[in-house]
């Protein structure tokens, strides 16, 4: 099971290192560990994350890719798909079984034939267009809807200290 | 003593053995120092499993026998040298010790020097109890036990001549002990060959009495010396055992011919030692091994930092891993010039942020502006060379969202 895993995350890690999509990598942490990856991700254009350089850690289950793995940013990301302690809500991450919040489809769970670098783009449009429907961060979600000027100060911190920007003033 | 003719005829049977297996051995030159030496304590697998059965009662033998090696030293520095009742008495007791010795051969009053073969640690008690002698301590030995085995400084440490002219001086008195001499220097197996003999015996007295050491253990027959062991240690294997027997034998006297160099001289008393066991004689010195073990100490050190090292390095490495990304980042805030990839790599050298913020000081790192053809390098086929690909492109990246996020905000 295992085995098959590892040959699996490797073809994966061949592929994200040979042809890295535009504003993602991904690796693992140490070569003796492939179920650990780190990953970074570039918050997208045009949005109030745009050019931000966010870190996350990746586990991958033994019998990977039958379940999916799980994902956690490692820099504080106040979003309403992203709980507190980083790990990331998204309907590609779950599988077709558990669904925590009763509004996602079947079609976009977790499957053996998503990959790394899906989860990846779909945590980048998640950055983009925040799901406020099946909130995993309350506050983040009301800011979101209520007080976007607010939401976008907080995000325009984070992108500054992802990429060791002092804190812009309040 | 009556089981002694026993022992000894059992012995016999054992020195015949090994002599057809040197003759055999003979034929093929000991190509490195090292096979001059037993390399493991414990000969096979076989014995090993033995001794962990036997290691309770082994253990409780030695303890036994140390409060009784006690009563031997005393009585060893109670007794006169030269007594006959010493003797008895000494041999009976290191007999209860696990040390019995069986002589063999006639010693030859007319000599004054004895040189002997080195196979353990007390040799020297083994031949003193057959005939006894005086030994120069030319080898570092505690003080304490010098005294115990009577001993005499004979001036080694001040040098090669004055051992030879204090040594001269000692036999020419009448009645003095047999100086007995370990011209090889080092133990030795005595079972590949000798090593070459340091020929100062030769030049003390014109009639040298060489004599052959063999040790043998039966049933258990733990090597009696390893190479690069203690003293201490054969002495316990000693003890611990039920017993070892040690065959002294007085082999003819060896007379220097008039006008014979020293050496050629030395090499026929070695010649004639290593005939009695059955074995050859090396061209390798004692110097010769003691860079060996030199050599191999340092391997062995080296091989220990090393790991250490590596162990150490694996575990921060994992558990620094992001602190140290989180050092780089803040460094990177207040040296905003210097590229990110040369902040971790130097953090990831220096392990402290004190030593990065100096070598920053000091120019030593790269500018970021220097680091941006870099970073996009080729990407190999070895998946050991991807993890530092990903490394470069991640602080390349964040650099250049960096720039981009800057750009963005002055425009």
């Amino acid at each position: 099971m295992a085995g098959y895993a590892l040959k699996r995350l490797m073809t994966e890690y061949k592929e994200l290192t040979t042809r890295p999509p535009e504003g993602i990598i991904a690796a693992p942490i140490d070569d003796e560990n492939f179920f650990e990856w780190e990953c970074l991700i570039t918050g997208p254009d045009d949005t109030c994350f745009a050019n931000g350089v966010f870190p996350a850690r990746i586990t991958f289950p033994q019998d990977y890719p039958l379940s999916p793995p799980k994902m956690r940013f490692t820099c504080e990301l106040f979003h309403p798909n992203i709980y507190q302690d980083g790990r990331v809500c998204i309907s590609i991450l779950h599988s077709p079984g558990d669904d925590p919040t009763g509004y996602e489809s079947s079609s976009e769970r977790w499957s053996p034939v998503q990959s790394i670098e899906k989860i990846l783009l779909s945590v980048v449009s998640m950055l983009a267009e925040p799901n406020d429907e099946s909130p995993a961060n309350v506050n983040a979600a009301k800011m979101w809807r209520e007080d976007r000027a607010q939401f976008e100060k907080i995000a325009d911190n984070t992108v500054r200290k992802s990429l060791a920007l002092p804190l812009a003033e309040n | 003593m009556s089981n002694f003719s026993s022992l000894e005829s059992q012995l016999f049977g054992c020195v015949e053995l090994n002599d057809t297996v040197d003759v055999i051995m003979m034929s093929q030159a000991p190509s490195t120092v090292e096979d001059l030496f037993f390399q493991d304590r414990v000969p096979s697998t076989f014995v090993r499993y033995l001794l962990f059965i036997y290691f309770p009662i082994g253990l409780l033998l030695f303890l036994i026998r140390l409060c009784i090696g006690v009563h031997v030293f005393l009585i060893a520095c109670l007794l006169r040298k030269t007594t006959a009742l010493r003797r008895i008495v000494l041999r009976i007791m290191c007999s209860i010790l696990g040390i019995v010795v069986v002589e063999r051969g006639k010693r030859d009053e007319r000599a004054h020097v004895l040189c002997a073969n080195h196979v353990s640690a007390i040799d020297h008690l083994a031949v003193d109890l057959c005939n006894p002698c005086i030994l120069p301590s030319v080898w570092d030995i505690p003080n304490i036990i010098r005294w115990c085995f009577g001993y005499m400084d004979l001036g080694a440490s001040r040098g090669r001549q004055e051992l030879i002219r204090e040594s001269r001086k000692h036999i020419k008195q009448s009645n003095s002990l047999p100086l007995l001499t370990f011209p090889e220097g080092e133990i030795t197996s005595g079972e590949r060959a000798l090593l070459k003999f340091n020929p100062w015996p030769c030049e003390v007295s014109d009639l040298i009495q060489p004599v052959s050491i063999h040790i043998y253990r039966p049933v258990f027959n733990v090597n009696p010396s390893a190479f690069g062991s203690s003293w201490w240690a054969d002495c316990f294997w000693f003890m611990a055992l039920p017993f070892s027997i040690i065959t002294v034998t007085f082999l003819n006297v060896v007379e220097k011919e008039e006008q014979e160099p020293y050496n050629e001289y030395c090499d026929r008393v070695s010649q004639k030692i290593a005939e009695s066991l059955g074995i050859s004689v090396s061209n390798f010195t004692n110097q010769d091994v003691t860079e060996v073990t030199k050599r191999r100490d340092r391997d062995r050190m080296q091989r220990q930092a090393h790991a250490a090292a590596q162990s150490v390095q694996r575990v921060s490495e994992k558990m620094d891993h992001r602190r140290l990304d989180e050092l780089t980042m803040r460094i990177k805030q207040f040296n905003p010039q210097i590229s990110l990839f040369a902040i971790k790599k130097d953090l990831q050298k220096t392990r402290s942020t004190q030593a990065t913020l100096e070598n920053i000081k000091s120019g030593k790192l790269q500018k970021a502006a220097e680091a941006e053809d870099q970073g996009h390098g080729k990407i190999t086929m070895d998946p050991s060379q991807w993890r530092d690909v990903y490394e470069e492109r991640k602080w390349s990246m964040v650099e250049a969202n960096r720039a981009q996020y800057l750009k963005r905000l002055t425009s």
